[in-house]
This record gives C-alpha cells, sequence and structure tokens, in this order.
C-alpha cells in the first residue's frame, strides 16, 4: 500500500465504508510511515463533526496554531470536509453579494421620507 | 449657519458611510456642531448623509420597503432626541447605525409572527455516522456563471433563501455578516452570551448553505 491508497482508505474507513478485513493493511502501513501514522491519530482526534462545529472559527482564524494545524492535516485527508468548508465559504460570500445589491445598495432617501422625518421632528 | 445645499448636489456635498465603523471625520465634527445649535438644515443634512445606508440595513433586517421606511423614521427621531447625550465616542455613522438597528429589531419584535413558511433550522444541519463523519459525501461547489443575468437570478434565489429562515437565525445573520457586527456586539444585541451568538450565527449559515446546495452543489 502506497501513502495515496493509504489516504483513500483511510477516508473509507472513516466513513464506515472500509471493507472487512482492510484495516489492518491500513494499520500495517501507518506502521512503516510516520507521516501516516500521524494522519491516521489526527482522523480519530479530529472528528467531522467536530470539524464542522467550529468551521466558523477556522475561517475566521480563531483557532490556536495547534489546534489549527489538526484541523488542516484532517482536510488533507477528507474531501467532505474540503467540500463543506468551501460551500460554507461561498455561502457568506453568497449572501453578503445578494444583500449588497440591487434594493440594498445604499440611495439617497426618498424626498417624501426626509420630508416626513423632518416634519415630525418639528410638530 | 449649516448650509446643505451649498454644493447643488446632496451627493457631491455629503459623501457616504465607507463602512459602518467608519471614522466620522472633520465632517461629523461640522455638523453635529450645527445639530447642537438647533440648525434646521443640519437635521436636513443629517438625513441626507446617513438615510441611505440606513434604509440598506432596515431592508435586510425588515424586508420590506414600507417597514424600512418606518424604521428609518423612527430611528431618526430616536437620534434627533438623543443628540444632547451623543458623546462622541463613535462615528456618527456607527452612532446611528446602532439606532437604526435597534429601531428595526424592535419594529420586529412588535409584530405578530408572520405567515409566510419558515424552515425548521434542525432539519438543515448536517447528520454525522456514530463515529463523527458525515452520512452523505459532500459536493465541491461550483462558481456561479459571469452573466449578469444568471447572477441576478442567483441572488435572488439566495435572498429567497435567507428571507425562509426563520428570524432567531435570520437576523444573527444579516447583523454578524452583513452589518459588521462583532460577536460581542451580536451578543448584547440578541442579550445571550459571545458563544450562543456565535452558534447562532453558525447554525444559521449551516442552514442556508442547505438551501443553497442546489443552486450550488449540482453536479453540472
Amino acid at each position: 500500500m502506497d501513502c495515496a491508497q493509504f489516504k483513500d482508505e483511510l477516508h473509507e474507513h472513516y466513513m464506515d465504508r472500509l471493507p472487512e478485513g482492510r484495516l489492518p493493511a491500513l494499520e500495517a502501513h501507518a506502521g512503516t510511515c510516520p507521516e501516516c501514522k500521524e494522519l491516521m491519530g489526527m482522523a480519530a482526534e479530529l472528528p467531522c463533526r467536530e470539524f464542522v462545529e467550529f468551521v466558523s472559527d477556522y475561517l475566521e482564524d480563531e483557532l490556536q496554531p495547534d489546534r489549527r494545524a489538526i484541523f488542516d492535516r484532517h482536510l488533507e485527508i477528507c474531501p467532505d470536509c474540503t467540500a463543506y468548508l468551501g460551500s460554507y465559504r461561498k455561502t457568506k460570500e453568497e449572501a453578503a453579494a445578494a444583500l449588497s445589491t440591487g434594493p440594498y445598495v445604499p440611495r439617497g432617501l426618498p424626498p417624501e421620507l426626509i420630508r416626513a422625518i423632518l416634519e415630525a421632528r418639528e410638530g | 449657519m449649516f448650509a446643505p445645499s451649498d454644493c447643488g448636489s446632496q451627493d457631491f456635498c455629503y459623501p457616504p458611510l465607507v463602512h459602518p465603523h467608519d471614522t466620522g471625520g472633520t465632517g461629523d465634527a461640522v455638523l453635529l456642531e450645527a445639530l447642537r445649535a438647533g440648525e434646521a438644515d443640519a437635521y436636513a443634512a443629517l438625513v441626507e448623509r446617513y438615510g441611505g445606508r440606513m434604509r440598506c440595513t432596515a431592508l435586510r433586517l425588515l424586508g420590506s420597503e414600507d417597514q424600512a421606511d418606518d424604521a428609518v423614521q423612527e430611528a431618526f427621531l430616536s437620534a434627533f432626541r438623543s443628540l444632547a447625550t451623543f458623546a462622541g465616542e463613535s462615528s456618527l455613522g456607527t452612532w446611528l447605525h446602532r439606532i437604526v438597528i435597534n429601531a428595526a429589531l424592535m419594529k420586529r419584535r412588535s409584530e405578530s409572527r408572520r405567515s409566510a413558511r419558515k424552515v425548521d433550522v434542525d432539519d438543515l444541519l448536517p447528520r454525522f455516522t456514530s463515529m463523527g463523519a458525515f452520512t452523505q459525501a459532500q459536493v465541491p461547489w461550483s462558481e456561479p456563471a459571469d452573466e449578469p443575468a444568471i447572477q441576478r437570478e442567483t441572488r435572488e434565489r439566495v435572498t429567497q433563501c435567507i428571507a425562509r429562515l426563520p428570524d432567531a437565525y435570520r437576523l444573527p445573520l444579516v447583523l454578524r455578516d452583513l452589518e459588521g457586527l462583532s460577536n460581542r456586539e451580536l451578543a448584547d444585541q440578541l442579550e445571550v452570551t459571545v458563544n450562543a451568538a456565535k452558534v447562532r450565527v453558525h447554525r444559521a449559515r449551516q442552514a442556508l448553505r442547505q438551501l443553497l446546495e442546489p443552486t450550488f452543489g449540482a453536479t453540472p
């Protein structure tokens, strides 16, 4: 097993989809490759559920550096969280764009509203 | 005397707010002095300078132009009454921004519940396996097309999806991501802890993300 295959199968394992009997091969590769061993540890350390729970802190750079490193490593092995992160970021961008165009572009107030405000003040 | 019409065009006389948290500047100082001296023209200038952006904020929070206009009017009247106590610690723009947010939220709270169908946010949150992995594969989103007509249509769809969120989530989303409130300011506004405010915004974004999935997540 090479490292690329390890990453693929680690993801399947994480998704509960690894065929029975494949786990020992994963563990055997991790035993020979320190980087993959670390990835395996990271995967266990940070489930997708937790990544998603703190994705906002990740995007807004509010995580401690060591915690952020764990998130970064998780992204390396998890296409789901990579896609989720991208779509979460895009959601923020699209919401901001949608509510900043058309009727949401600042214009002067209608003259009748200005008049009403000033008359109400005097009245 | 403060003369708002000296320049001919209000667009040139009164530069718009660049950001709700702008720092004001000498224009504000002159205007404030004239307001405190009770010059009628200064009130008109204040309304003309800041009214447009305040109306955008109210419109984002209330979704209706009529209600936004009411909120802006109430906000200005409230501001006029409070001018004497305005300490000048923030810019006039920031101060008015807070006031119009308060006016819009009060208006929202005083309304009876709207009949428009809202989504249940809990139904839109991601699901996970017992090991904490996604139960469904996540699809990378595509970039929206560049054509203006498609962009308009997309933004209209996004606006409709935002409107489907319950107020308890839509308002924090708008205040945090559009109106630029910090987590602390949002927490104060919602009268909850900072962490609770962050969770509310996060869940709102997650729910909106799920509502937008058919628009951006579909495989080409």
